[in-house]
């Protein structure tokens, strides 16, 4: 009789206890490999990428991505309208463009032509004089920066807009990173972090 | 079923006349003890109205007071076997005359813990939810589920086993032992049971290492088991001193023995817990870094715990002496020492390091408000009116000044 | 063992599984267990609420006085408070409960506060396991995260309640312990990195068992959620997570009107009451509709990527499975899908 009383007890605790679950993650995942691609659902806002302006990357992936559109923040002809018919002068706030202070590498490496097609400077150049659209500026930026194009082609860098289903657009390196001056600037944190219900 | 109803009702005005009348220090004591009571109701109401924000706690120490409170009652509810062990078990005719009164402890203790974790509770109004089937009870996974059986099933059976002993009596009946002893074996078992699984509402936590080890249960039950007797003790030398019931000095005796004995397996206990924090502190010894000696400038619970662990030394190292434990005037003191110790131990040495630091290695200190503090006092108020009540009437019913009148 | 807590399950809850924790497994029973239940429960709900609609209302009459002095407003509010009160957990409410129970919410709200808001109940979609990444190499310590997720989720304001926590980090050292999270200087500081911290959605997550009233579970797309109404407010799962992602409302919370986000969840950002439990829920009134989380979308320089785990073509899952990820506290089993990756 007792001996009932203590089993029961004991199955009951063990029915309370969590049996080993480690590694159930990774089996949802393996169990979801076959066929899980791309799920459609009515509750996926189709609007996500409504205001956005985006174009097909011209980068080799296991999936095809886009890029927002940088001429769609700026017009073509903002560049034009001065440079059509005047070549690029090396030297930046001679004349113009005095708010643009190159901070990006050293003089030996770098000048306004090593990016900037010189004829044409509404597009850019890669160091072997290939033309690249303002709206492909990764091709320019890999040049040197290989391994964050790459990081950034399969999302591990950068952002992505629009949200994190369907189509996958990505923000250009030029939309986070000013290109003559890309590093991240030091700041004040946007917030407090301390809480009026403590004190440290 | 007529006849038992009225005799039941008659049975229980008598007890309840009994109760409004007494000695003049009887009253003076219940008035205090009210006093107390509405002074914690009122703190409770403005609780009520503004939240939990009234008290010290926050989301780094999320419970303070009122669940140190809690765990240390459970202790002294649970300690009401080892009265009951000797008396039904071994029937030892001296414990026989006290158990009683380790129920009334009990019943008294367990409606404080309930009491603690109702204040203690952010919606007492959705407690409703609680209710199984018409609102969600999460049995058998959550401790806290299983903590509110234990704790209503001890108080149901601590008060169904000394009503029944005592409405027999009252009757001038001798209780029918084939009836009630089943009932007392499981609330031996379940006395182990509500301690165990308090135990456990915290052991079974990892993100918390100062409470997640396995020890953790038997401490709890060997520390309820040296400070509820000596509360007891104490509560007994009280009622020898100030009423007119009889206690034998052969139970105060005996209980003293139960007390040294469980003091003495908690300090050893103690002894390896401290060993294992501080031999080779890891990262998870934080919190008894923090308990024992403070970190940096916060060390607000160093004095508490230095002074229980003193004390605990103390008193058991004097109890251990067949000398002193006889001598009443050091008893009494020690027991009351004793109490202390184990319910700054339990209560706030417990509770309060678990939190510090928080989980992703953050101290924020815990200081109990005023109101806080007030209303714990309410309840502890509350729990000693509860229990003056019942020892008052198992003594009297059981020394026969409470009887059925002929009449009636 | 399994067969053992199924059973009980069943003879308690009858339910056949655990919704809070092995969801993936069973939900095929899941409706016939839930149905049982709630035939059980709901009638006897219903009675109870039949009572209680009729007590309350004598009471909220006596308490203002003639009914011809009770406005209109003020009627229909109560009655609406007490429909609420009465209402049971949002687990096992049925379709038509839950609709209910949403158009309650925007109705007191209007009501109230004068607030037009819409509570959604979009239900997780199938084939979707939220995950998270983040880039400690990348976080500069801004805090942009946090000020949008207050934003976004109607934190209170009163008591400035975060759900994120940015610790400030020594080099050399990955412990928490030598984190700072309650610097307010500027950042980035030269010597220092930056690691963020929040609700980790672990698949295993510790906060939702030990819950009493099991107001607290994993949704079939992993996300962790609470029943705000549901809630008791015994703070036993803030004191279960290892993550400290927990977060109480100590008083009454408190927006201002003109920050109020309108776009809510029920089980995400919508008003809660003092007393209960909340927590980061990757903004689920976002993310089911296929949005990013604030955090997310509002990290300046791209240290925050989330997305659908179960997909192998999601960047997420490159990420996984292609960086150095490592997850907070492995050690205790708890599988978070919150995962720290270094450039």
């Amino acid at each position: 009789m007792m001996k009932a009383i203590h089993l029961l007890f004991l199955s009951i605790l063990m029915a309370a206890c969590h049996p080993g679950h480690h590694g159930v993650l990774n089996k949802k995942i393996e169990k979801a490999k076959v066929g899980t691609s791309s799920m459609a659902s009515d509750q996926i806002s189709p609007e996500l990428l409504q205001d956005i302006q985006y174009e097909k990357a011209k980068w080799k992936t296991k999936t095809d991505f886009f890029v927002q559109k940088r001429f769609s923040q700026f017009k073509e002809n903002t560049c034009k309208d001065c440079h059509e018919s005047k070549k690029i002068i090396n030297q930046v706030g001679v004349t113009q463009h005095s708010e643009i202070i190159l901070q990006h590498a050293s003089q030996e490496v770098m000048n306004c032509t090593t990016c900037h097609d010189p004829k044409r400077v509404w597009q850019l150049k890669t160091l072997n004089h290939f033309t690249v659209s303002i709206n492909h500026p990764y091709q320019v930026c890999t040049q040197c920066h290989f391994q964050q194009v790459e990081d950034w082609s399969k999302g591990a860098h950068g952002k992505r807009v629009g949200g994190w289903h369907g189509k996958i657009v990505r923000n250009n390196c030029t939309d986070c990173h000013n290109p003559h001056d890309p590093s991240f600037k030091p700041r004040w944190p946007s917030i407090n972090p301390n809480g009026s219900r403590w004190i440290k | 079923m007529r006849i038992f109803y009225r005799q039941f009702t008659n049975f229980f005005f008598d007890c309840l006349r009994y109760s409004l009348t007494g000695e003049r220090i009887y009253h003076l004591w219940m008035g205090f003890l009210t006093f107390l009571m509405l002074m914690g109701a009122g703190l409770y109401l403005i609780q009520l109205d503004q939240g939990l924000i009234v008290t010290g706690m926050n989301d780094y120490v999320s419970w303070g007071l009122y669940i140190s409170n809690f765990t240390f009652l459970v202790g002294l509810a649970a300690a009401a076997v080892m009265l009951v062990l000797p008396a039904y078990i071994f029937s030892d005719v001296d414990f026989h005359k006290v158990v009683l009164i380790g129920e009334g402890v009990a019943v008294g203790a367990l409606f404080m813990c309930l009491a603690f974790v109702t204040v203690d509770m952010g919606g007492p109004h959705r407690l409703w939810h609680l209710i199984p089937k018409i609102g969600y009870f999460n049995w058998p996974e959550s401790m806290l589920a299983w903590d509110v059986i234990v704790l209503n099933g001890y108080l149901l059976l601590n008060m169904f086993i000394p009503m029944y002993i005592l409405f027999q009596r009252y009757h001038g009946r001798v209780p029918n032992k084939k009836f009630y002893l089943p009932f007392v074996f499981l609330s031996i078992f379940w006395a182990l049971g509500i301690h165990l699984v308090t135990a456990f509402l915290y052991a079974g936590l990892p993100a918390r290492p100062f409470w997640n080890n396995s020890l953790l249960g038997p401490r709890f039950l060997a520390s309820a088991f040296a400070g509820g007797p000596a509360f007891i003790l104490v509560l007994l030398g009280a009622v020898k001193k100030f009423s007119q019931f009889k206690v034998d000095t052969e139970v105060i005796n005996k209980l003293a023995i139960i007390i040294t004995a469980a003091a003495q397996i908690n300090l050893i206990m103690l002894g390896s817990e401290l060993f294992k924090e501080f031999y080779n502190p890891t990262e998870h010894s934080a919190s008894a870094m923090y308990l024992f000696f403070g970190i940096g400038k916060l060390n607000a619970l160093v004095p508490w715990i230095w002074t229980s662990i003193i004390l605990n030394i103390l008193v058991t190292v004097t109890l251990t002496f067949h000398r002193f434990r006889k001598n009443p005037y050091i008893l009494y003191p020690a027991c009351a020492l004793l109490f202390i110790a184990i319910w700054i131990d339990k209560g706030m040495g417990l509770i309060i390091p678990g939190f510090i630091p928080s989980p992703l290695h953050e101290y924020v200190e815990y200081h109990p408000t005023l109101i806080e503090i007030g209303i714990s006092i309410g309840i502890w108020g509350m729990g000693l009116f509860i229990l003056s009540i019942l020892v008052r009437l198992g003594f009297a019913i059981d020394q026969g000044f409470l009887r059925k009148s002929e009449d009636s | 063992m399994k067969k053992i807590r199924d059973f009980l399950n069943r003879f308690l809850k009858g339910k056949k599984c655990d919704h809070g924790r092995d969801q993936a497994n069973c939900c095929s029973h899941e409706e016939s267990g839930a149905k049982q239940l709630l035939g059980r429960t709901m009638g006897r709900r219903n009675f109870l609420r039949g009572a209680a609609a009729s007590a309350g209302a004598g009471a909220s009459l006596m308490a203002v006085g003639p009914t011809a002095l009770l406005d209109e407003k003020t009627r229909q509010s109560a009655s609406l408070k007490w429909e609420e009160y009465f209402k049971g957990n949002y687990r096992v409410m049925n379709k038509k409960e839950r609709l209910a129970t949403l158009k309650r919410l925007e109705e007191l709200a209007k009501l109230n506060r004068n607030e037009n808001i819409q509570v959604s109940g979009a239900e997780p979609i199938p084939g979707v396991l939220f995950g998270y990444a983040f880039n400690i190499s990348k976080c500069e310590g801004y805090m942009d995260c946090i000020k949008a997720c207050v934003e976004e989720n109607n934190l209170d304001r009163d008591s400035n309640m975060q759900y994120i926590k940015v610790f400030e980090m020594d080099h050399g050292k990955i412990n928490l312990e030598n984190g700072d999270a309650a610097y307010f200087h500027e950042v980035p500081q030269d010597d220092k990195f930056y690691i963020g911290t929040q609700c980790m959605h672990c698949e295993n997550p510790p906060c939702v068992p030990v819950c009493p009233t099991g107001a607290t579970w994993k949704e079939q797309d992993g996300i962790v959620v609470v029943d705000y109404d549901w809630c008791i407010g015994c703070r036993y799962c803030e004191a279960a997570c290892p993550y400290w992602a927990r977060r109480f409302n100590w008083g009454e919370p408190h927006v201002p009107a003109e920050q109020i986000n309108p776009n809510q969840h029920y089980l995400g950002n919508r008003k809660k009451s003092k007393g209960s439990m909340e927590k980061c829920h990757f903004c689920v009134q976002r993310t089911r509709k296929g949005e990013n989380p604030a955090c997310v979308d509002a990290c300046p320089t791209g240290a925050r990527v989330f997305g659908n785990i179960l997909d192998p073509n999601s960047d997420i899952r490159y990420i996984i499975e292609n960086k150095k990820v490592f997850r907070l506290k492995e050690e205790l089993g708890t599988e978070p899908k919150f995962w720290y990756y270094m450039d």
